[in-house]
């Protein structure tokens, strides 16, 4: 979920946390933002926050380091309240962020189930050694549909990625790389339920040409993650109230706009430790069976 | 006058040359605006036609030219992805349909896509060695369609055709419109046609008819009527020329009646001394008359008694002859008794006769 940012929705957020009295900083990482510009994530953010410091009077900085560490220990320093960060960015410093977080969201595509669930799909008559040298497709900015798919791969065949796969092709939907699929362009690919769902929709065929490998639990956040750190409880009400009440909506509904997205939901405690258990066993598996 | 101009005003749309131009107003104009609705209409159809056929076509060029790398590299996936693209851009296309030389055939839908190697013969029919086009009821698609065909022809190869059918929905709802707006217009024209129609047939009847209402009050003597016309046209100059030709009527009517009373007077004059005179000459001719009368009589009487005169001369010549033979026969001795009988018989029927 490295590529995968909810950078912009993370603002409103932002804007609760910091009061008249007291000066708060909100750090968002826009490298590969997703498919929307940093020019226009960086705007978004700015109206966002803009609009909630009229209404509620705080005063709010945003900052966009380049750099994800600086991010990270800015947040475990105490120098920003509330950072913006994607999900295996989060997932790999889990250790050191999670004792810190107080609360965390998330930006969903789907208004009807919070997280996505990965499914991987190949022709039916496709052969596990066929896809050596040949190409693979996941979702653009989502490291976490490749940590997936690599789980499966040393779990079942021993060899990661790199070993079945010459080349790894990033799409921007599930559809897209459906009918890639299809027509034979690609060989295998990660696609979430969703699209998957729509696509057979689209087109029953699909269902009689293809063969799922995996299924993943509902675990994985669409877009970035966005944590608020303990003690900064100031910080979650005005989110929350921000979420029901929907202050700003215009502007909360322009980010969720440029970043495809349907809604803002509460990534939950015990779902995360679903998923950073995923990625403890994905590094185990990969330091043993790369060093073979 | 007055009550007869408000009566010609009341009743002049019962006349005939009211109904006559207001009835070649109404029709006239109502049958121009008709020729012209169709024509607009059948214009307006194929200026519709003509936007589907180049929207049609516009769109196959585009993607031809987009999709043409995956064309060349048989690469369906490409042409699905960008005809399910354009589906979600345009609303009024109901499928697109591409067909390759390989027999790899690919059909888009708004909410559907598949790939099939049968063509039907809906397809087969219309492809051409040029773009083509027809509109008909699609059963299939379960609509009135706009099946525009594309044939795609790549260099060195004929590659295959683009099939767009579009929903003509839009083309019937836009006739619909068409013809509600031109049924409403016409409605509201042919009330404009009826009123203005009843305005101009009784701008140009109302005068003819005073005119004529006029003519008629002339033509039993009176002069004095006048047409109540004021207008600055060929109509208000007519009835002021009608108006001054009865005032000169009327003028001269009464000179004439002037003089005629005047020589009627005179001529009384003269009737009643040539009267005077007549008398004169008549008594005077009567007086005449009987002098002449007296005179014819007795110069009848003196003619009358010539004649008495004349006829009593033969019956007394004849006595005196009897006389004469009664000397004679006595001197003669001849005289008897027998004769003097005979003689004083025949003096006796002479005397008789002469009483």
């Amino acid at each position: 979920m490295q590529s995968r940012y909810a950078v912009i929705f993370l603002l409103s957020f932002v804007l609760s946390v910091v009061y008249a009295d007291e000066h708060k900083i909100i750090a968002f990482y826009t490298k590969n933002v997703a498919r929307a510009s940093e020019k226009d994530v960086k705007l978004a953010i700015s109206q966002v926050l803009q609009a909630n410091t009229m209404e509620t009077d705080l005063i709010v900085n945003e900052v966009f380091p380049k750099n994800i560490d600086d991010i990270i220990n800015g947040f475990i320093s105490k120098k920003y309240a509330i950072i913006t960060i994607n999900a295996v960015d989060f997932i790999a410093n889990y250790d050191r962020l999670a004792p810190l977080s107080s609360k965390i969201w998330t930006l969903s595509k789907n208004q009807n189930h919070k997280y996505s669930t990965y499914m991987i799909v190949v022709r039916k008559k496709a052969d596990i050694n066929s896809f050596r040298f040949k190409t693979v497709a996941f979702l653009r900015f989502s490291k976490m549909q490749e940590i997936f798919f690599e789980s499966y791969l040393f779990e079942k065949y021993h060899h990661g990625i790199d070993y079945f796969f010459k080349k790894k092709i990033p799409f921007d939907s599930s559809s897209k790389m459906l009918i890639k699929l299809f027509f034979s362009k690609i060989d295998a690919c990660v696609v979430s339920k969703e699209g998957w769902d729509l696509s057979v929709e689209m087109n029953p065929q699909i269902k009689e040409k293809f063969k799922v490998l995996k299924v993943s639990k509902a675990i994985f956040p669409d877009i970035g993650l966005t944590i608020s750190r303990k003690g900064e409880k100031k910080v979650s009400q005005l989110y929350n109230k921000m979420i029901q009440k929907r202050i700003s909506i215009a502007k909360v509904n322009s980010i969720l706009m440029i970043y495809k997205a349907r809604a803002i939901v509460e990534y939950k405690e015990e779902t995360l430790k679903e998923l950073f258990a995923l990625y403890q066993k994905y590094l185990k598996m990969k330091k043993k069976y790369e060093k073979q | 006058m007055k009550s007869s101009s408000q009566k010609i005003e009341k009743n002049f749309f019962l006349t005939k040359i009211f109904r006559r131009i207001f009835l070649s107003f109404s029709i006239s104009i109502t049958v121009l605006i008709l020729v012209y609705s169709y024509v607009t209409t059948g214009m307006e159809k194929n200026v519709h036609i003509e936007v589907l056929h180049s929207k049609a076509m516009t769109l196959a060029n585009s993607i031809v030219i987009s999709c043409n790398n995956a064309m060349l590299k048989d690469d369906m996936s490409f042409i699905v992805e960008y005809c399910i693209s354009i589906m979600k851009k345009n609303s009024d296309i109901l499928d697109i349909v591409v067909t390759n030389y390989q027999n790899e055939n690919i059909e888009v839908k708004h909410n559907s896509w598949k790939m099939f190697n049968k063509l039907n013969e809906d397809l087969t029919s219309m492809q051409k060695s040029k773009e083509i086009f027809k509109m008909h009821f699609n059963s299939k698609l379960n609509a009135n369609v706009f099946h525009y065909s594309y044939p795609v022809r790549l260099p060195g190869i004929k590659w295959g055709y683009i099939h767009i059918f579009y929903s003509l929905k839009g083309y019937y709802s836009a006739l619909e419109s068409l013809y509600k707006s031109i049924a409403v217009l016409l409605g509201l024209i042919f009330l404009a046609t009826l009123l203005v129609s009843y305005i101009m047939s009784r701008e140009i009847t109302l005068p003819i008819l005073k005119l004529t209402k006029s003519a008629d009050m002339v033509e039993q003597g009176n002069l004095q009527v006048r047409a109540d016309i004021q207008r600055n046209d060929e109509i208000g100059d007519f009835a002021k020329n009608f108006n001054g030709m009865i005032e000169k009527l009327e003028k001269s009517h009464f000179e004439l009646e002037k003089q005629v009373k005047e020589r009627t007077k005179e001529l009384e004059e003269l009737n009643s001394i040539l009267d005077e005179k007549i008398k004169v000459a008549i008594k005077e001719n009567s007086q005449k008359e009987q002098m002449l009368i007296q005179q014819s009589r007795l110069a009848a009487m003196g003619e009358m008694i010539g004649n008495i005169a004349h006829q009593w001369r033969q019956p007394l010549n004849t006595l005196s002859l009897i006389m004469q033979n009664i000397y004679y026969s006595y001197e003669s001795g001849d005289l008897d008794r027998e004769y003097l009988e005979h003689s004083m018989d025949k003096g006796q029927k002479l005397t008789q006769s002469m009483s």
